[in-house]
């Protein structure tokens, strides 16, 4: 087995375990909302990772419509499914997280809602990808869509601050208000750094993955 | 806190799946790899 990949995979593990240690046992439980407040650990890494991923897409969009040099393409699907995955968890365990705290699972409010409109707009970027007829053709439309698609990361971002919601306000450089016990802020950056890796381990599969399929498709013509 | 160790273990175990998953993956990849290089020595 390749080298990189072995490393990339152990790394994946450990790194994950590590987060697990310290979402579940190193962190203290929240003082209103206890044990059920440790989604926090999980959820707000995968909303940052998929932020990410998707900054991925539209530098990767940008760098193909300048080139037109395929490996951009292929970076920008490889982080656009990755960065669906992701926000699958926000979108998964915000709700769970919800039902004890709110007592509802889904509300319409403004970070929730732009956040869902931010998963339907990638879900539309591989649609487009996969339904345009010819592959040259598609990878400039998806490349022009993952560009503007983008607008809406910056809105989810600042949503909770431009408008009143359900949602807390940012624990992270919101404001006097805001703030977390050091071991939280720990607990939350080694999760951020595991689900980095994580995002960076899937995305290195899939880009080679992607790249060995249009490599096999010259031989089969 | 007993329920938070059983979350441990269920976590422990997806987590040990996905990275089993992705040794799979590695191998699978890297034996396509090989495969390629073979063809393309063909091909020359």
């Amino acid at each position: 087995m390749k080298k990189t990949y072995l490393v990339l995979s152990w790394l994946c593990y450990i790194s994950m375990m590590t987060a697990l240690y310290m979402a579940l046992i190193y962190a203290p439980s929240e003082r209103t909302m206890g044990v059920v407040q440790r989604i926090f650990y999980f959820h707000v890494p995968s909303a940052w990772i998929a932020f990410l991923a998707f900054a991925v897409v539209a530098f990767a969009s940008i760098r193909f419509l300048q080139t037109h040099n395929g490996k951009w393409d292929r970076l920008a699907q490889s982080s656009a499914e990755t960065g669906i995955l992701f926000l699958t968890l926000v979108l998964i365990t915000g709700p769970l997280w919800a039902k004890p705290v709110w007592n509802v699972f889904w509300t319409w409010d403004a970070r929730l809602t732009t956040s869902f409109v931010l998963w339907l707009i990638y879900i539309a970027y591989l649609m487009l990808r996969h339904y345009v007829i010819g592959r040259e053709r598609g990878a400039r439309f998806a490349a022009i869509f993952g560009i503007i698609g983008f607008v809406d990361v910056p809105v989810v971002y600042m949503s909770i601050r431009w408008w009143r919601t359900l949602h807390p306000a940012p624990v992270i450089g919101g404001g006097t208000s805001s703030g977390l016990a050091p071991k939280m802020i720990f607990a939350l950056l080694v999760c951020v750094v595991a689900f980095t890796i994580l995002y960076t381990t899937l995305l290195v599969f899939r880009f080679k993955s992607l790249t060995l399929q249009r490599e096999m498709e010259k031989f089969i013509g | 806190m007993d329920n938070l160790y059983y979350l441990v273990i269920a976590y422990a175990v997806v987590f040990t799946g996905l990275f089993l998953f992705l040794l799979q993956i590695a191998g699978r990849l890297t034996r396509l790899e090989k495969k390629i290089k073979a063809l393309q020595s063909d091909e020359l």
